[in-house]
């Protein structure tokens, strides 16, 4: 007689971080196959960028990747700044270095907090999130915006720094190591978590390359392939700063990376809000954005985002509509790399396994 | 753009300005763009397909691990048929199913596809240039 059985995970399951439907076949414990189902987010944001002028569609880009708008706002804002062949101010660039790099802190501490709570310990979370509200009141400061910010324009950013702002942001990342070892001091050697992270969802370097899987599910896996050193865009060459690269391959691996990367982007910060005091400027190369018009061509702009690499595709027909707008977006790929590393794994570690690849699925439904 | 000589001698392919245009042999090509150590392309970035009206093109960006370099190939197809890349390229499989789904091209070889996003039941491929928009028998759950 057949043990196997059929068991429906999601949509509507605490874990999946959205709503991510997992048909899973178990034999026992153990699971035999997966088969992800997306979709349920699924608002056509490629399809409402070809009925809306370029300026109409800006607003909305924040919402692919909800904890990290800034990155999809930049990589829209630059596709139409290639097009238009403008030039960003260097102090306009330097800003959206610090909002995107501020953005990731944010969403790795959220994604930090989550974990653990998949994984049952529910005090992290409380923790992760006192420090990502001080990021989000700068924000919020900044921008006027907690989370959809809509802050970059095309040419430069909407609103200038102030030192007083400024200050602000030294004073967090003053504090903010101290954080992460208090994290670590919770997390890195409970054995609670390392029985349930080490040695759980072995992604080997080769699988992921052959599933295009990026960001820092990769340099888990011991590829040291960083878009902000192997690709610089923005003003990244310019930057002192080494990605976090290790070797486990493991779930564990993958936390690694983040903490570590969280690190480096507290050393980009400061190197920053340095230039940023010292160096006056303009923010915005003055670009009318209303009835705005691109001359006819196509372009990607590519982005190391908190997820993996983020690209977006822009086809200009010389009209005030975008032609063809296309999102490559990081977590599109973990979804579709989860049965191959969820495989033969007991089934109580598929919920840790696929919490330490970090999707989110307005994302991958777009 | 790299240097593509090597290519062009084994293949009959245009070389433009940012991008290669493959008109047939288009999985040799490529094959011969992952696997010689020259080009070395071993990550799929993405399938980006376009709604030309008269037929669709396929843009597949290509990025090189070893050499840092990205390249385009992009190949026209005419009647809604296109070919596989899964066996080449395994993240090919959702791209594919999501092309399927929005504008209704189909993938020879990919023995499972099918629609991504919307429901099986879904008249239509929304990405498509003729797609009507506020269809009324697209009302949900009718």
């Amino acid at each position: 007689m057949s043990n196997i059985m059929k068991i429906n995970i999601g949509p509507q399951h605490p874990s999946t971080h959205g709503v991510l439907r997992l048909i899973t076949e178990l034999d026992g414990e153990e699971i035999i196959s997966i088969e992800p189902v997306v979709g349920y987010l699924h608002r056509g944001l490629e399809k409402l960028a070809e009925n809306r002028s370029y300026l109409q569609y800006l607003p909305m880009v924040d919402r692919i990747d909800y904890l990290g708008g800034f990155f999809t706002s930049y990589a829209y804002c630059n596709c139409v700044e290639h097009l238009l062949n403008c030039v960003v101010p260097k102090r306009a660039e330097y800003i959206r270095v610090l909002c995107m790099e501020l953005n990731r802190i944010a969403s790795h501490l959220l994604w930090l907090g989550t974990f653990m709570l998949d994984l049952g310990a529910s005090s992290p979370l409380f923790y992760c999130f006192r420090d990502r509200e001080i990021i989000l009141s700068l924000f919020e400061e900044l921008t006027g915006q907690r989370m959809m910010y809509n802050y970059f324009v095309f040419g430069g950013v909407r609103f200038d720094v102030t030192n007083e702002w400024l200050n602000k942001v030294s004073d967090f990342i003053v504090k903010f190591p101290q954080c992460i070892s208090d994290y670590e001091k919770i997390i890195t050697k409970n054995p609670i978590f390392t029985d349930r992270t080490v040695n759980k969802g072995i992604l080997s370097k080769n699988v992921a390359l052959q599933y295009s899987v990026t960001g820092p599910n990769l340099r888990a896996s011991g590829m040291d392939l960083d878009f902000r050193k192997s690709n610089p865009y923005s003003v990244y060459d310019k930057l002192d700063f080494v990605p976090a690269v290790n070797h486990l391959c493991d779930s564990y691996g993958r936390y690694l990376v983040r903490i570590a990367e969280m690190k480096s982007s507290v050393d980009i910060v400061k190197q920053v809000v340095r230039y940023l005091k010292e160096n006056n400027g303009d923010i915005s190369a003055n670009i009318k954005a209303i009835n705005l018009k691109v001359q006819e061509g196509e372009y990607t702009s590519y982005v190391e985002s908190s997820r993996g690499l983020l690209c977006c595709y822009l086809r200009a027909d010389g009209s005030g509509k975008p032609y063809r707008v296309k999102w490559r977006t990081g977590s599109y790929y973990a979804v579709q790399v989860l049965p191959q590393i969820a495989k033969n794994v007991n089934y109580n570690d598929l919920i840790a396994i696929f919490g330490s690849l970090d999707v989110i699925m307005p994302e991958v439904d777009k | 753009m790299f240097d593509t000589s090597i290519l062009c001698d084994k293949f009959c392919v245009d070389i433009m300005e940012n991008k290669i245009v493959v008109r047939d042999n288009f999985i040799e090509v490529i094959e011969f763009l992952k696997n010689t150590p020259e080009y070395s392309f071993d990550v799929l970035s993405s399938i980006v397909a376009v709604d030309l009206v008269d037929k669709i093109e396929l843009i597949y960006q290509l990025y090189s691990t070893q050499t840092q370099q990205m390249c385009q190939v992009s190949y026209y197809c005419e009647n809604f048929i296109a070919q596989s890349i899964v066996s080449v390229y395994k993240s090919a499989y959702f791209e594919e199913c999501e092309i399927f789904d929005m504008f209704g091209v189909k993938f020879e070889n990919n023995n499972n596809l099918k629609r991504l996003y919307m429901p099986e039941s879904w008249i239509g491929h929304p990405m498509l240039k003729s797609y009507k928009l506020n269809d009324e028998r697209l009302a949900w759950n009718e």
